[in-house]
């Protein structure tokens, strides 16, 4: 699948949103946004995103990398990463 | 610099709101919470759901008394339902919650229904039975519905002040 890192991001959001309660958070959101200080996303949570953030791309998110995704910056590096590695042939 | 008593272990608790939680996710979210050696630690009569989240939260209370940086739930993988390494973990179930709390001498620790802000509502709290809390190692917690609390107490005479009616099983 290709998609750009723009296109990611706004699907980012709608993977996040459930998640973060005060939704003017949300509007807010950019690069350097952390998941857990900023967005106030329970910890439980977290975990929540990653299998929802595997369903949405299609791809599987290892433990090292899920512990890469700190803030929303850290969470494009992995998708793009794991993109790129399904759509190798 | 840290400005608790030196010497004085630390405090480390977790609530989960189980409402907030999907048994239909479990069997999905486990791969990403538990290490391949725990699933071996679950008791026949304790569903995967509960087991799971039982596990999350002595995780989460361990990784609180260590002061991590970052909590990768797989990382701190559990001996026992109630041991990390030499960490004991008391973990009271209730069909609305799992609280769980690494056992140190003197510890306290409260559960309260939580309906405004988190971190207000458990300082509030806090400060009703202990004005000098700031002074001793303690750990918040709070998920949903619920805030909760640990902490070091001197002479351990105000132990287990959550609301043990409540309680249907003390791991």
């Amino acid at each position: 699948m290709i998609m750009d890192r723009k296109a990611i991001l706004e699907e980012l959001k709608k993977v996040l949103a459930p998640y973060i309660k005060n939704k003017e958070l949300l509007a807010g959101i950019n690069e350097q946004t952390n998941l857990v200080t900023d967005l106030k996303i329970n910890s439980a949570n977290l975990v929540d995103i990653v299998i929802d953030a595997e369903s949405k791309y299609h791809i599987e998110i290892d433990v090292d990398s899920a512990e890469k995704m700190v803030t929303v910056s850290n969470c494009l590096d992995v998708i793009q990463e794991k993109l790129a590695q399904t759509s190798q042939p | 610099m840290s400005a608790l008593p030196l010497g004085l272990p630390g405090a480390g608790i977790d609530i989960v709101d189980l409402s907030l939680t999907d048994p239909a996710r479990s069997e999905r979210l486990a791969p990403k919470m538990l290490a391949p050696s725990e699933y071996a630690l679950r008791p026949a009569e304790m569903s995967f759901h509960i087991f799971l989240w039982l596990c999350w939260s002595v995780k989460e209370a361990v990784y609180k008394f260590r002061r991590g940086t970052f909590f990768q739930p797989t990382r701190i993988v559990l001996d026992a339902l109630n041991r990390v390494g030499d960490l004991h973990v008391r973990s009271v179930v209730t069909s609305d919650y799992i609280l769980s709390v690494v056992d140190t001498p003197g510890l306290v620790f409260e559960v309260a229904p939580l309906s405004g802000d988190p971190s207000e509502e458990v300082r509030s709290l806090i400060k009703k039975g202990f004005p000098d809390w700031e002074r001793r190692p303690v750990s918040f917690s709070h998920h949903g519905r619920y805030m909760a609390y640990s902490l070091q107490d001197a002479d351990g005479s105000r132990v287990g002040k959550t609301d043990y009616a409540k309680r249907k099983n003390l791991v």
